[in-house]
């Protein structure tokens, strides 16, 4: 067997993910403990009961994600068949990055073999590689995430350079925050693009922030405020006793704030990879990240930008995997000829 | 017959070896610092005495109660070991390790740990008898439970003072900062063994947290 398998681990928030990587980018299994049914009590998640469950899981899912890539393979794999471990090191929670990287770690010690740390948000646009096979960087790269929105330049090298960011909230942080409003349960972002499917995107003309200054950055708080206090005006109005009494009593206006908000949010992305386009003259975008499973902003992407290719991965894709980290980790391990030690540290925020 | 034994619920991590019948014991540089030093340590000790993993008969680890981020990185640690090289885990309380420290001591002997929110961990231990199991109090529920003891009393560690002074209780009572590290664990671990412990598989073993996180306590009020 001349095959070179990477083990991948993903453990930056409330998913505990490894996979198994053949070479380059064959994903031989890509296991998922999702947490969202844990946290959805306590309205987002919690940092101690997530890292309880990670350590609680990880092992088995490393025994299943061996046994599915097996399956997927003409061999049987153990762990004494991996040649490297990749593991995300940040950004994200430190309590449950630790307990991946512990994890990694001591694989990395046991088994005799290379470890390497991979930036869990420049991952996400890397798990390209493995569903558009003719991707090659350079490329423009869109993050849209709970915890970022990035706009970067990968060079041919899988150098990375950021051209603009959010000043204050992330895309789908703002997401989360309008569909706690409208009282949605944990995560409410796929919620709110559903009621948005059957809303006027233009009963509220939300104010598309930073569009006009000539910079790539973003700013996502300014109109979280706005719609919050156009829900205040109208229950004054209607004379509501509170929010979810006006909702209630006027379906048609959560699906009318839903759409306006998501249009509003989804002009300010496009507007801002226009210009990137225009200042990088590439001709490659690739979007990742949780938000990027959106299908309004999905169609919207590739209807107007249409002289640019545009890569986004599949739903399963989006959201938090360890394929991405072993992809990642894996070019890390032969562009950069980079093989990291053992003392390394989490991180809950990471220069891009 | 060889163990490595972790401890790292405590502020400066340590990992003792077992070999030859001899305990060789190692401590960490910094506070708080157990994820970047703990797998690097125990590289370079166990090269340092000619050691691998792979020729160890067991992993010992401490379970808690301690800090829980601390604890998650030595079972996870440990878990991972076990898992890539099949080898089985001795879970150690972490408190009985008092039984190893002042070993000549006739009093109580009484560790506690700040669990915060008005809480503390504690466990009493005389001799090699435990007279109270581990777990978590408020400082009037261990209060009264020592004041039944009738008994003198050490507190250790230095956050009994944060909870207790000489008068709290009617018995005599005295404080000592020690603490303990991962050869008191080790030898707690070689107790068990005597004393016919089936060692653990990785899945069997999680940390001792002794209770529920704070926003599961909240959701239930």
């Amino acid at each position: 067997m001349n095959d070179f398998l990477t083990l991948a681990i993903e453990t930056s928030c409330d998913e505990t993910s490894v996979a198994i990587i053949r070479n380059d980018t064959e994903i031989l299994s890509n296991e998922i403990f999702s947490q969202i049914e844990i946290h959805k009590k306590f309205g987002g998640v919690v940092p101690e009961i997530a890292s309880r469950n990670h350590l609680q899981k990880i092992n088995d899912l490393i025994t299943k994600s061996l046994e599915v890539a097996s399956a997927n393979c003409e061999y049987r794999i153990t762990l004494h068949d991996i040649n490297l471990v990749s593991v995300a090191n940040g950004p994200g929670l430190i309590g449950a990055l630790l307990i991946g990287l512990s994890t990694a770690k001591a694989l990395s010690l046991s088994l005799g073999i290379p470890i390497v740390y991979v930036n869990h948000i420049k991952s996400h646009l890397l798990i390209n590689l493995a569903e558009h096979k003719t991707l090659e960087p350079p490329f423009l790269g869109l993050i849209i995430s709970g915890g970022h929105t990035v706009l970067t330049e990968v060079d041919k090298d899988f150098r990375f350079t950021l051209l603009g960011e959010t000043r204050d909230d992330a895309l789908g942080e703002a997401f989360d925050k309008v569909a706690r409003v409208l009282g949605f349960p944990y995560p409410g972002a796929p919620v709110l693009e559903t009621y948005a499917q059957s809303g006027d995107p233009t009963a509220f003309p939300f104010k598309r922030s930073l569009i006009d200054e000539d910079n790539l950055d973003f700013s996502f708080s300014g109109i979280k405020s706005n719609f919050i206090n156009v829900l205040n005006k109208l229950k004054q109005e209607k004379k509501a006793p509170d929010i979810k009494t006006l909702l209630s009593n006027n379906p048609q206006l959560v699906n009318d704030i839903s759409a306006s908000f998501q249009t509003a949010v989804t002009d300010i992305l496009i507007l801002k990879t226009q210009k990137a386009i225009a200042r990088t003259n590439l001709r490659t975008l690739v979007v990742g990240g949780g938000v990027a499973s959106n299908s309004y902003i999905k169609k919207r992407l590739s209807e107007e930008l249409s002289d640019t290719k545009i890569c986004i991965p599949s739903k399963t894709y989006c959201t938090d995997n360890a394929a991405m980290i072993g992809i990642m980790g894996k070019i890390k391990y032969d562009h950069q000829k980079i093989t990291d030690g053992l003392n390394v540290d989490a991180y809950s925020r990471m220069d891009f | 017959m060889k163990i490595l034994c972790v401890e790292t619920g405590t502020n400066r991590l340590s990992i003792s070896l077992f070999y030859d019948n001899e305990i060789k014991t190692v401590f960490g540089e910094l506070d708080l610092h157990h994820l970047v030093e703990l797998t690097p340590l125990i590289e370079a000790t166990l090269k340092k005495n000619n050691l691998t993993l792979r020729n160890l008969d067991y992993l010992a680890v401490s379970e808690g109660p301690g800090s829980y981020t601390g604890l998650r990185i030595g079972v996870g640690t440990i878990r991972a070991i076990s898992q890539a090289l099949d080898k089985k885990i001795i879970s150690v309380p972490t408190l009985e390790s008092y039984k190893h420290i002042d070993v000549a001591e006739t009093k109580v002997k009484v560790p506690i740990i700040d669990a915060r929110a008005g809480g503390v961990y504690a466990a009493a231990i005389k001799g090699h008898d435990i007279l109270i199991p581990t777990n978590v109090f408020t400082p009037q529920e261990l209060k009264a439970k020592l004041h039944d003891l009738h008994e003198d009393i050490v507190f250790y560690k230095e956050d009994a003072k944060k909870f207790f002074d000489e008068s709290s209780l009617e018995q005599s009572v005295e404080f000592r900062a020690t603490e303990h590290h991962s050869e008191h664990i080790l030898l707690v671990a070689l107790l068990m063994l005597d004393g016919g412990y089936d060692p653990i598989s990785y899945n069997d073993l999680l940390p001792q947290y002794y209770r529920m996180t704070e926003a599961e306590r909240r959701l239930n009020e």
